[in-house]
């Protein structure tokens, strides 16, 4: 869950720095210091993409916390995690041979090639990790794209489970005639704090 | 511009998470192929609804989970626009009813060793 809290505290960085730089004439009233903010923002996290934002915008955040504040949130507590399964396989993505395997309970792929897409089910909520062989896939690593997405099965506005995938160039990461082990590890964030792991071997052509 | 390998890790969401089925055709035990570009082609340029009976959009108790994870930043304009079309009735619900099939497997299958 690694990036819903990036994505939060993202958010509330723009946020912050919105209301201290848009509102120049009330920066230099109050004397906040900018500058040596962002330029430290900058040193600190040198991958960010730090944006200035309007007072227009400003004023827009402003009203969009206002609303939310208003609006129904999500409601109980965080479901436990129960399950977690590889759902599917999908070699040469994006091209026009590009072929889907559903995964169920098998323990490998069929032989893979050019992009692959890995889509993974997590059933609750729980803090993932994974890897591919030996290696790590995080945000933070540009061979990987990571998307989630959320699902609710009941309708009652409480996500039941997050519906992840990853993407890699499938020619560069496992040689040609060799396999690598995909790994998904989730562990639950609530009681009984339990993990399950799922791992799927990926042969390439 | 949505590059195809975006489109395909999109479409991949849909049916995996959501349980859309269209511009999909079996080739052989549980391997599937994909009609892309006729699923892009329908999303950028169709005038008319594909099933007027599918028209719909999302709920806004529907937009709030789908933001509850980054994908709802593309899904919910891709969701309505899939509603706005009729390729998707959005009032079924949003879920791939496998889910509830591979769970009660699974835990079946867990019993079993």
């Amino acid at each position: 869950m690694l990036y819903r809290e990036i994505f939060t505290s993202c958010w509330n960085f723009t946020i912050g720095l919105g209301l201290n730089t848009a509102e120049a004439s009330e920066i230099e009233m109050g004397k906040v210091e900018v500058d040596p903010l962002i330029k430290d923002l900058k040193t600190n996290h040198s991958d960010w993409t730090i944006t200035l934002v309007t007072s227009d915008e400003v004023a827009k955040i402003k009203e969009e916390l206002k609303n939310s504040q208003n609006s129904s949130v999500l409601r109980g507590p965080a479901p436990p995690l129960t399950n977690v399964y590889i759902d599917k396989v999908i070699s040469q993505v994006g091209t026009s041979n590009q072929k889907i395997e559903d995964i169920g309970l098998q323990q490998t792929s069929h032989a893979v090639s050019g992009t692959v897409t890995v889509a993974v089910m997590e059933v609750g909520y729980g803090t993932e990790n994974q890897w591919l062989d030996d290696e790590r896939i995080t945000y933070q690593n540009r061979d990987y794209k990571l998307n989630e997405a959320a699902i609710d099965f009941n309708n009652d506005k409480i996500i039941d489970a997050f519906y992840h995938t990853v993407t890699f160039n499938s020619d560069l990461k496992i040689s040609s005639g060799t396999s690598a082990l995909y790994k998904f590890r989730s562990t639950s964030q609530n009681y009984p704090w339990n993990t399950i792991e799922r791992t799927i071997n990926i042969p390439h052509l | 511009m949505v590059s195809m390998e975006d489109w395909s890790i999109r479409l991949t969401i849909l049916q995996g998470a959501y349980g859309y089925k269209g511009f999909t055709e079996q080739i052989g035990e549980n391997m599937y192929k994909t009609d892309l570009k006729g699923f892009i082609e329908a999303i950028e340029n169709a005038k008319e609804p594909i099933d007027t009976s599918k028209v719909s959009k999302l709920s806004s108790d529907q937009i709030k989970v789908l933001q509850g994870a980054p994908s709802g930043s593309w899904l919910i304009p891709l969701l309505n626009r899939m509603g706005r079309l009729g390729m998707m009735d959005l009032r079924e619900g949003l879920v791939n009813p496998k889910i509830f099939q591979y769970t009660s497997t699974m835990s079946a299958y867990k019993r079993s060793i």
